[in-house]
């Protein structure tokens, strides 16, 4: 099995406070569905931002493909990595859905093409909301701006996806269609993980799962 | 260890500290107020984390403070003169007055750290105590409790900028301004329907609905927050008139 992540003996805290992890071990395929779970407060967001390079300081090792997470700039983690993270705010950028597409797919170097319009539009699409692409952000309800933070998941299908309590305030259509993107993701031996409450949402698509407790992994199946 | 003080105490120290940064512009009283806000930080702190957020604090204005005082290193032209290249001129007086202004610069920074640490309801009791009319003290924390949530929301944003591979330093000045642009609108428009969030829960809380409002909590003065609060204004009034 080829890992893209490979944690061992984590341990973390936030600077002057309780810690999170004590002794965390786990290996992240880098294909299929992984899920991890855990109750509020258990540290799947600060597992995120550890393996996106977001949060440092940590104890023991996470190798990303034999590399040394720590030892690899944001750029280069970025470069294999899409991580959407679970805060409404401060994920989106511009003022429209299509807009803020645009600046994930040019990143102000690259110029616009219409075969890039194109795939902007198919991917609104994909998550239901081509209607809302010129719809200014502040107009739409939490679950349309969650399906546009969604939106840009089919625009790096190359890429892994890290997806942080994905369907938060999505209604069933839109977890329908994450699912489904998900799906086809999983159909070309991609990798995707989530981490999320409601793993009973992704059972049809979940190749492996992971639960923390206590700083821990507690289950794993 | 936790801070015994009051708020009161707290914001009396922290108002005569800044006046006399502010007045007093020289190194002793800048350097005399480091240590004094440090002592303070420490006992109101666990001692560890706060040195560690205040180091990452100053790290980030290091920049501001050296430019500052390099500006007024150049800029000052009266004193002596201890280096002179054609126009460039460089004075003791500007030296003094550049590393003084670094000092109050820091000094600044460590006694918003004391005022940061306070809650909103500690302030509210805190003026209370003091007889400020209610919608004013509201205004204040209102203001302060903003503050973190900016800087927050900054560090989201900047971080929004890294999943998206965006470096800011290798663009050109005009597409850094869109960049600019692009983060500024969502926090605009978020923060305006923050304010009008907000506006509703004041009206479904009843604000001003009655003149007088009740207070569950309320913070009583000890002996030695009378005697720091004393110390502090003789402190401040020695330093003001006779130093």
């Amino acid at each position: 099995m080829n890992y893209l992540y490979r944690i061992s003996n984590l341990e973390f805290a936030y600077k002057g406070e309780v810690s999170v992890f004590k002794d965390l071990n786990m290996v992240i395929p880098q294909q299929g569905i992984t899920v991890i779970t855990g109750k509020n407060g258990s540290g799947k967001t600060t597992l995120c931002r550890l393996l996106t390079g977001l949060a440092s300081g940590y104890r023991g090792s996470i190798l990303l493909k034999d590399r040394k997470l720590a030892e690899l700039n944001l750029s280069s983690i970025m470069g294999e990595i899409l991580y959407i993270k679970q805060d409404l705010q401060g994920n989106l950028m511009g003022i429209t859905p299509s807009e803020d597409l645009k600046i994930w797919q040019n990143r102000y170097i690259d110029t616009d093409t219409e075969e890039k319009g194109r795939l902007r539009k198919e991917a609104l699409s994909k998550l239901g909301i081509e209607d809302l692409q010129d719809k200014p952000l502040w107009e739409l309800s939490y679950g349309q701006k969650r399906r546009s933070m969604l939106s840009v998941l089919p625009l790096f299908f190359d890429k892994y996806w890290i997806i942080d309590e994905p369907t938060a305030s999505l209604d069933e259509k839109g977890i329908e269609l994450l699912v489904t993107l998900i799906e086809k993701k999983r159909e070309k031996s991609a990798g995707v993980l989530i981490l999320t409450h409601r793993p009973g949402l992704f059972l049809k698509v979940t190749d492996g799962s992971f639960s923390i407790t206590d700083g821990k992994i507690a289950g794993e199946s | 260890m936790k801070s015994t003080l009051n708020t009161r105490t707290i914001i009396i120290i922290a108002l005569a500290l800044s006046s006399m940064v502010v007045i007093r512009q020289n190194i002793t009283t800048q350097i005399g107020v480091i240590v004094i806000a440090l002592i303070l930080l420490a006992l109101q702190n666990d001692r560890r984390a706060i040195f560690t957020r205040l180091t990452g604090r100053l790290k980030h204005f290091w920049i501001a403070f050296l430019a500052i005082m390099i500006l007024q290193i150049l800029f000052r032209r009266d004193g002596e003169i201890i280096f002179q290249f054609h126009i460039l001129k460089i004075t003791e007086t500007g030296i003094y007055y550049g590393i003084t202004v670094a000092l109050r610069l820091i000094n600044l920074i460590l006694i918003a750290g004391l005022l940061f640490r306070i809650s909103s309801a500690e302030y509210m009791l805190a003026f209370k105590a003091w007889h400020i009319p209610f919608e004013i003290s509201f205004l204040i924390t209102t203001v302060i409790r903003f503050i973190p949530d900016y800087y927050r929301l900054f560090i989201a944003y900047r971080e929004t900028l890294y999943l998206r591979n965006i470096e800011i330093k290798k663009l050109s000045i005009k597409n850094k301004l869109s960049v600019l642009v692009a983060l500024l609108i969502p926090v605009l428009t978020a923060n305006l329907a923050d304010v009008k969030t907000r506006s509703v829960a004041l009206d479904l809380k009843g604000f001003r609905l009655y003149p007088q409002r009740t207070y569950l909590h309320e913070t009583r003065l000890k002996a030695h927050d009378y005697l720091i609060q004393l110390l502090t204004m003789v402190v401040f009034l020695f330093v003001i008139l006779v130093i």
